[in-house]
């Protein structure tokens, strides 16, 4: 079965380090986020677009695994995998070395659907995500 | 497939068990949900994903708003099942 990825690489910035000289535990879900943005943003389904369709999507759950560290200038490879859609939003995390392709994070977010402006948590994802998720993977 | 509610109560026991790490003495019919079991609105998510694989189709997530209890839970899949 087809999955949806999206993967962005860049280098580590100065300021992500602390006093081990390696990117500080809570940039992580930082350097998620650059990547789930751009995996939304290939679904069509951005923030901007879920505002505009009325639903939050909050992050109520995450996950990180430091399995090694990350360190300045080190160019590093973020892969967000979209896992399920249908009653909430869960992705898969892997950061890598881009060079030598070793693993080095792997995490996991949980995001569920808030109906604007009632605020109320659906169990169940809108339309216009399901929809958008599933005409993604018919192209793949 | 399992189908009454007895056997739909004994799963529910065990799944809750499994994802939330709840002791089976904890789990009688009438323990409710949010205020004796500590479950939240995202473990909500979670119990419901686990009980659309047991009832093995896609689940009237509305009849669940205003479950109170295990046995409330219990009474709905069973009626789905």
């Amino acid at each position: 079965m087809s999955t949806i990825t999206s993967s962005i690489a860049f280098d580590v910035p100065f300021f992500d380090v602390d006093s081990y000289r390696i990117v500080w535990h809570g940039h992580y879900p930082k350097y998620f986020e650059v990547a789930r943005c751009q995996l939304l943003d290939e679904i069509e389904y951005p923030y901007t677009e879920m505002e505009k369709s009325q639903y939050f999507f909050p992050v109520v759950d995450l996950k990180t695994r430091y399995i090694k560290p990350i360190r300045f200038t080190q160019n590093i490879t973020v892969t967000a995998t979209l896992i399920e859609w249908e009653n909430r939003l869960l992705i898969d995390y892997l950061i890598t070395d881009t060079k030598s392709g070793e693993t080095l994070t792997k995490g996991r977010t949980q995001q569920v659907a808030v109906k604007m402006p009632e605020h109320v948590t659906l169990f169940q994802s809108p339309k216009e995500l399901t929809e958008r998720v599933e005409r993604k993977l018919a192209q793949l | 497939m399992p189908d009454t509610k007895n056997e739909v109560l004994d799963h529910l026991k065990k799944v809750l068990i499994d994802l939330f790490e709840l002791e089976e003495e904890q789990l009688t019919p009438d323990a409710k949900l949010y205020d004796d079991l500590d479950i939240d609105s995202i473990d909500t998510i979670d119990l419901l994903i686990e009980l659309k694989k047991y009832v093995g189709k896609e689940i009237a997530i509305d009849e669940f708003v205003d479950v109170e209890t295990i046995d409330d839970v219990a009474e709905i899949i069973a009626k789905m099942k």
